[in-house]
């Protein structure tokens, strides 16, 4: 447990200094802060800026920021100091893990502030399938970060998935091949979720989990192949 | 004690041909050769010892120093650290060494370096007073004072590899790794890290195994030479034993790969 509190110490320390993973959480609590507050449209709900920038940061921040983090501590040996260190691959993915979802947890509580929502259970309920959400990301995230073998090669895999999952509960809006396509992602789900379209929240909530045991299944899978740092 | 006997460790490497062609082949079907890096490895390192691994690129070198400590695990034969096996034990084991990799920092890039070792405090344990007398002693000994606040990316590669040295020293290691420790560095720098590799030996008794092309680190450090060529040890002697009365140490190495055809 020491171990773990060490990692997400340092993990705080890092990303103050690392723009790159800082800016992620940032940058859609920020567009959403002006958007809400400066474009006004006779009929448009007045969470539809947030509903839209909280889907687009679960699809993006966790995802980017477990990639990037995974593959910038391989490719530098940092993480191999760690692993020689006797921190096992577990407490470090705790560590990253744990610093990552406070982090964007965070963002969520912006979020939900700047939605309007009232009442414990209305913010609960947002706040919990934010949380469903980034979990899901960052497994994800952590399977791309353990199987690619650097930062250069995580980035190239992570803007495209990240793309497909941020954008496509956007992009169904305006199509209904690219809807149905989209109806079996987490992301749409979530949206789905959010504005309180979810028909069936029992199909949505399966749908999020099968996804969730996809990107573990796949995380399993490249850990086991090449494990967390390469001999 | 450090004791190797019968080491062996294989890779298995992906190759391909050259070409568009065979890199999309590569894609789907890909051929794999197994590559011996050590082959029956075998040799006992005692207390205190300074000793010098050398061998071409390639060689096993590495991966004899990732195996020590605990990195990799053999595909056979027994290694024993002080008694403990470095890939099981490995709690207790990485608490006793230090690694350097001259080629690779250890050190987080972004942050000031100071950050860096407060991290390895904490993960190996150290307590207060101890940190603040190895933190003194280090900070005098390899002159880092002015660099304990800066980011590692700042640093040249001599000032970083002092504070490396430094980093992997925090927790009292009694056997310290040195892979290629001078590496790319200049005069200056490299006389100040062999000087003080010497005083850790001799101050602390700490056993230091290092590898290097550097024929001078050896030179000046290593009272005993491993030659290790094609994953197999060709040599274990003093330095007197290579050298044969030729005064060029360089030289006489070159001779010996080629003696060896390594």
């Amino acid at each position: 447990m020491n171990n773990i509190f060490i990692i997400l110490k340092k993990q705080i320390k890092d990303t103050l200094k690392n723009k790159a993973v800082l800016i992620q959480f940032v940058m859609f609590p920020a567009m959403a802060f002006i958007m809400t507050k400066s474009v006004k449209i006779e009929g448009m709900p007045s969470d539809f800026f947030v509903n839209m920038f909280s889907v687009m940061y679960v699809g993006m921040a966790p995802l980017v920021a477990v990639s990037a983090i995974i593959s910038e501590e391989k490719e530098k040996n940092t993480l191999r100091v760690l692993m020689m260190a006797d921190v096992t691959p577990g407490q470090y993915l705790a560590g990253i893990g744990g610093y990552v979802f406070l982090a964007c947890m965070a963002g969520a509580a912006f979020f939900c502030a700047l939605s309007g929502r009232e009442g414990f259970r209305e913010k609960g309920l947002f706040l919990l399938i934010m949380a469903v959400g980034i979990l899901a990301s960052m497994v994800l995230g952590a399977a791309i970060g353990v199987g690619t073998a650097n930062q250069m090669a995580a980035t190239s895999v992570t803007v495209p998935v990240m793309m497909i999952f941020s954008f496509l509960p956007m992009l169904s809006m305006f199509n209904e091949t690219i809807k149905k396509i989209a109806e079996i992602t987490y992301s749409q789900q979530i949206s789905l979720l959010f504005n309180g379209l979810g028909e069936n929240y029992v199909r949505s909530v399966m749908i999020v989990a099968a996804n969730m045991i996809v990107f573990g299944g796949l995380f399993m899978l490249l850990y086991k192949k090449g494990g967390l740092c390469r001999g | 004690m450090i004791m190797m006997e019968h080491v062996c460790k294989s890779y298995r490497i992906a190759k391909r041909n050259a070409g568009f062609k065979e890199a999309c082949k590569s894609l789907f079907h890909r051929e794999y050769e197994v590559i011996a890096a050590l082959n029956d490895v075998s040799f006992t390192i005692n207390d205190g010892e300074m000793v010098g691994y050398i061998g071409p690129n390639g060689a096993g070198k590495s991966s004899t120093i990732k195996i020590l400590s605990g990195i990799l695990t053999p595909d056979g034969g027994t290694v024993l650290v002080d008694g403990r096996i470095p890939c099981k034990d490995r709690i207790e084991h990485v608490r006793q060494i230090g690694v350097v990799f001259g080629q690779r920092s250890q050190l987080w890039w972004d942050v000031p370096v100071i950050d860096s070792f407060e991290l390895l405090k904490d993960i190996y344990s150290i307590s207060q007073s101890t940190y603040r007398r190895s933190l003194e002693e280090l900070t005098q000994l390899l002159n880092l004072e002015e660099l304990l606040r800066t980011p590692a990316r700042q640093l040249s590669l001599g000032q970083r590899m002092r504070c490396e040295i430094a980093a992997s020293l925090l927790h009292g290691p009694r056997i310290l790794f040195l892979d290629e420790p001078t590496i790319g560095l200049d005069a200056v720098s490299k006389l100040a890290v062999r000087d003080f590799i010497l005083k850790q030996n001799k101050t602390h008794g700490t056993t230091v195994i290092l590898t290097t092309h550097d024929m001078q680190d050896i030179e000046a450090l290593a009272s005993r030479i491993i030659l290790i060529g094609k994953g197999r040890i060709l040599m274990d002697g003093s330095l007197a034993d290579i050298k044969k009365g030729n005064a060029d140490i360089d030289e006489t190495v070159a001779e010996l790969y080629r003696s060896y055809d390594i």
